[in-house]
């Protein structure tokens, strides 16, 4: 799913109806994409999913290593198969834990893989034809936005209702929590 | 369709037929014309891409002298004729809206007309016979109402197009 095919099913549209390009520019469409992906991401973030989770290795440097620059919040920090915790008092470390101070994290790791959702970053006028980081049954959900947008129905509330209510339901289920299942109770006593 | 036969067309009209011709061609062009500019600003207002023009701009640059408006907003500043960028590119691709160029007496005999539809021509003969009527004090009202009904059907005919 690029933009680029967006912007196409946009005009396409009964409520736009505007392959002739007069109505609309593509800077406006583009715009209006921007808002609502932005809105969309943000409603990502406040419930559990990683639709758009990402990861990234860091290698630390006497103990500490510059954050990728486009992270939002930290999913996990693990090295191989060890979790690290986050400690969340003092700069020094204790041994597996780590520890965020503006953007630079601390560890006594040499490396540490970082799962993270990323920030949101508007897309360009050259990034047309770049994918998009969202599957492809949200093609039609983000359309209907971009048309909402454009007709400024977007910050009605019912708009805001229509967006927050479907992001849930297509996100629903997608995946198990992460929360690993420590046996049976019988192993357990 | 030719200038010669929209200026014939709103001779016979006017019923200005008998070769002492009380509207000389240049007193029809002069109608002809400004029923022109009318007849695109209300294809502008429908959209009609018959009236849109595509162009790639410098920043800094000059806006031809017909542009009326872009198709939808633009990051642009329109200063006088100049147009600067506001997204920092050096070049865009504009779509705008024109008003078609003015008719010259030299066109007369071998000039076509602005447009290609004959409804849209047979739509600019009327307004100028209006213009023209208006002009020699006569009572218009049937005329303006024969115009509305043109205008509405034609718009109406092209407006989803």
């Amino acid at each position: 799913m690029t933009p680029r095919e967006i912007i196409r099913k946009v005009r396409m549209s009964p409520e736009v109806n505007d392959n002739n390009e007069a109505k609309y520019s593509d800077y406006q469409i583009v715009d209006a994409l921007n808002s609502v992906l932005n809105m969309v991401y943000n409603e990502l973030g406040t419930f559990s999913n990683e639709l758009l989770t990402k990861t990234e290795t860091v290698n630390l440097w006497h103990g500490e290593a510059e954050l990728p620059e486009d992270l939002l919040q930290i999913v996990e920090v693990y090295r191989g198969d060890t979790v690290y915790i986050p400690q969340t008092k003092g700069k020094a470390v204790s041994p597996y834990t780590y520890n965020v101070y503006g953007n630079t994290i601390y560890s006594d790791a040499d490396k540490l893989t970082i799962d993270y959702r990323p920030s949101f970053e508007e897309i360009g006028m050259d990034e047309l034809d770049d994918d998009l980081a969202y599957p492809n049954y949200f093609k039609e959900f983000i359309k209907k936005l971009v048309i909402m947008c454009l007709k400024g129905a977007l910050e009605m509330p019912e708009g805001l209702a229509y967006l927050q209510s479907t992001i849930r339901s297509l996100t629903a289920n997608r995946s198990f929590n992460r929360l690993e299942i420590g046996g049976t109770w019988s192993e357990l006593l | 369709m030719k200038i010669k036969t929209a200026i014939d067309q709103f001779r016979l009209i006017l019923h200005d037929l008998y070769g002492n011709y009380e509207y000389d061609n240049y007193h029809c062009l002069m109608r002809l014309n400004s029923a022109v500019q009318l007849t695109c600003n209300l294809l502008v207002q429908i959209g009609s891409p018959l009236v849109i023009q595509e162009e790639e701009f410098e920043n800094g640059g000059k806006l031809p002298g017909n542009f009326l408006k872009t198709c939808g907003i633009y990051p642009i500043r329109r200063t006088g004729n100049t147009v600067e960028f506001l997204d920092g590119s050096d070049k865009m691709v504009i779509r705008y809206y024109v008003t078609m160029p003015k008719m010259e007496k030299a066109d007369v005999e071998a000039g076509d007309m602005p447009f290609e539809h004959d409804t849209i021509n047979d739509f600019v003969i009327r307004t100028a016979c209006k213009l023209a009527l208006n002009r020699n004090e006569f009572d218009i009202s049937q005329d303006q109402n024969i115009l509305n009904e043109l205008q509405s059907s034609a718009a109406e005919a092209m407006s989803n197009g």
